[in-house]
């Protein structure tokens, strides 16, 4: 693979240099090396980007939907056939264990392939009124919709925000993250190649305050799909608002792992680790950040955590270790500086808190044990392998702590009690419940959040509703 | 709200430097919102100061720099030294308005 490519902006189906010429590094983050240069998008660019979409927006909208179909489908099938490039250009952008990227293809062609299904299958409604009337609903596509596309999964990102919207009808200006743009290039050049129209499909890579506030705030832009924090979705959402366009926002999460005893503690331990640990590295909007565990295991069960955790392999991700490297500097930055301010509040990790003494952004394993809920590392959203451990009494107090946070994007249970289990799942504050299996669902069920983990729904058949806009038409039939 | 007096805050004078050109070149006032979560960090963002929003709380002030929290966290801070630095960065997933000049705003917060 090489590592001297540039890598250009992708308008109107040529890849272009941004109009002031800048670019910028992305580098290899288990070894702080360069990967490649990459084009910095702009507002003349984003402008340029979206001007294309437009243009392209009344074919594509028009295209037979079964055709539309069939390109996403072809789409699906080429990105499968490059699974290996893919995935290892993935871990070479991102960081992450290379069986992980390779998961991340394949979710991304499902995308595509599930989204393809449906592309024909866009109802709407008829609604009786009497002999007098028909009336009936269509589901329109919006236009020109804009992606912003975080850095923790990005080829899996490109699939759930982009496959829907172009199925529906849109046509899409997409803005990969700075630290992670290759694969998202990638996938728009395929697109190309199978047959997807120039300008359907635009890839601008650049950074947020010039790129991505220039394609949230874009009066022609007509939907706007932004995955990160609290403070900047609100920042997307007020440009938004300004041309009343509709956004989807998913902020993130301080996510509940509950384990009773009565659950199978083993299975539970497994998919505790994968909650936060061995899922790219606990960079994750709905990684288990927060166990709560029954008082009468926690001892048990969190000193059988800390042996696991402390046995995971923690290197570069195309040797696939358990947990690679965190994306950046500023990420591995922020992760340590929790790590120091979990120190303050409780202690020493029982296990991790270090940083191996070489090139790379590596965190260990990290285990803060005995946290109250209010501290700051059991409220705020840390995006890395540090886990903070509460216990609790009983199912009340379980479940009171388990919504006693500012985000609601995902709440887990572990237990063999059905009727508690749906009782959690009822009380939950929370878009996604998952019960005795972390990260359980795939393309076809809805993801997003409550209260301060944003609102909108991707995946699914929600996301085709995300994607449309409903029309109602009435039509008086009775002669007078 | 927190009393501005129980968070301590300081910036360098390479941070402020880099704030004062974004606030020469955008012809406004710079203004920090301490961010958590997902995949932007927890460094601060700068915005121009006339778009604080209604929900952020100001927790601080260090050299003509207003320093704000999302109001559901604005009590999380209280009793906490917050020292403000800049460091030159490959990019990061944010809005923050130094990040196009090629820095990253960082903060490093310890208990008083």
């Amino acid at each position: 693979m090489t590592t001297t490519e540039k890598h250009d902006l992708l308008i109107d189906g040529e890849f272009i240099p941004a109009t002031s010429g800048e670019r910028f590094v992305t580098l290899n983050p288990a070894t702080e090396e360069p990967i490649t240069e990459v084009a910095a998008a702009d507002k003349e660019d984003i402008d340029r980007a979206v001007e294309s979409a437009h243009e392209a927006y009344p074919k594509w909208r028009s295209t037979a939907p079964e055709e539309r179909g069939r390109l996403l489908t072809a789409l699906a099938a080429r990105i499968r056939e490059e699974t290996d490039y893919l995935a290892e250009l993935e871990t070479r952008d991102n960081g992450k264990p290379i069986s992980q990227a390779r998961s991340d293809v394949e979710g991304c062609a499902r995308y595509f392939e599930y989204y393809a299904g449906i592309a024909d299958k866009i109802h709407g409604d008829s609604i009786p009124l009497t002999d007098k009337y028909v009336d009936y609903t269509v589901r329109e596509p919006l236009g020109v919709t804009g992606q912003i596309i975080p850095w923790n999964f990005p080829v899996n990102l490109v699939g759930r925000t982009i496959a829907p919207a172009l199925a529906a009808g849109n046509v899409a200006v997409a803005k990969p993250a700075e630290q992670t743009p290759l694969s998202a290039l990638k996938i728009g050049e395929f697109a190309l190649e199978v047959g997807i129209p120039p300008g359907v499909l635009n890839v601008v890579p650049g950074f947020g305050a010039t790129a991505g506030a220039s394609l949230a705030g874009h009066p022609d832009v007509n939907a706007i799909s932004f995955t990160g924090s609290v403070v900047t979705g609100r920042q997307v959402a007020k440009l938004g608002a300004d041309n009343v366009t509709p956004v989807h926002l998913e902020l993130g999460g301080k996510s509940p792992n509950v384990v009773f005893p009565d659950a199978d503690l083993d299975h539970a331990l497994d998919e505790t680790i994968t909650a936060i640990f061995a899922t790219n590295a606990g960079q994750v909007c709905s990684a288990g950040s927060r166990l709560l565990v029954h008082e009468s295991i926690h001892s048990e069960f969190v000193d059988r955590l800390a042996t696991r955790a402390s046995e995971l392999t923690v290197g570069p991700g195309l040797e696939d270790p358990d947990v690679g490297p965190l994306v950046s500097s500023d990420q591995h930055r922020k992760v340590r500086e929790y790590v120091e301010i979990g120190r303050e509040e409780v202690g020493d990790p029982i296990v991790g808190g270090k940083t191996p003494d070489h090139d790379g952004y590596f965190v260990e394993p990290t285990i803060f044990d005995d946290v109250d809920n209010s501290d700051r590392i059991a409220q705020e959203e840390i995006f890395g392998p540090v886990l903070s451990v509460i216990e609790f009494s009983d199912e009340r107090e379980a479940f009171e702590l388990a919504n006693d946070v500012d985000y609601g994007l995902v709440a887990g249970i572990f237990t063999s009690d059905v009727g508690r289990a749906h009782r959690f799942a009822h009380e939950m504050e929370a878009g996604q419940v998952y019960i005795n299996e972390w990260f359980a669902g795939g393309v076809e069920t809805p993801f997003g959040g409550y209260k301060q983990s944003g609102f909108g729904r991707e995946k699914g058949l929600e996301a085709i509703e995300s994607y449309t806009q409903v029309k109602n038409v009435c039509a008086r039939i009775e002669l007078e | 709200m927190s009393d501005p007096e129980e968070v301590s805050i300081e910036i360098t004078d390479r941070a402020r430097r880099v704030l004062t050109e974004i606030e020469r070149e955008r012809e406004s006032n710079v203004a920090l919102v301490l961010n958590d979560g997902c995949c932007d960090g927890m460094g601060p963002v700068a915005v121009e100061a006339d778009t604080v929003g209604v929900s952020d709380v100001l927790i601080g002030e260090t050299r003509d720099i207003k320093v704000y929290a999302p109001l559901i966290r604005e009590n999380a801070r209280t009793g906490y030294e917050l020292a403000i630095d800049v460091v030159e960065s490959e990019g990061v997933g944010s809005f923050s308005l130094e990040v196009s000049l090629g820095y990253r705003l960082t903060v490093v917060e310890r208990r008083q």
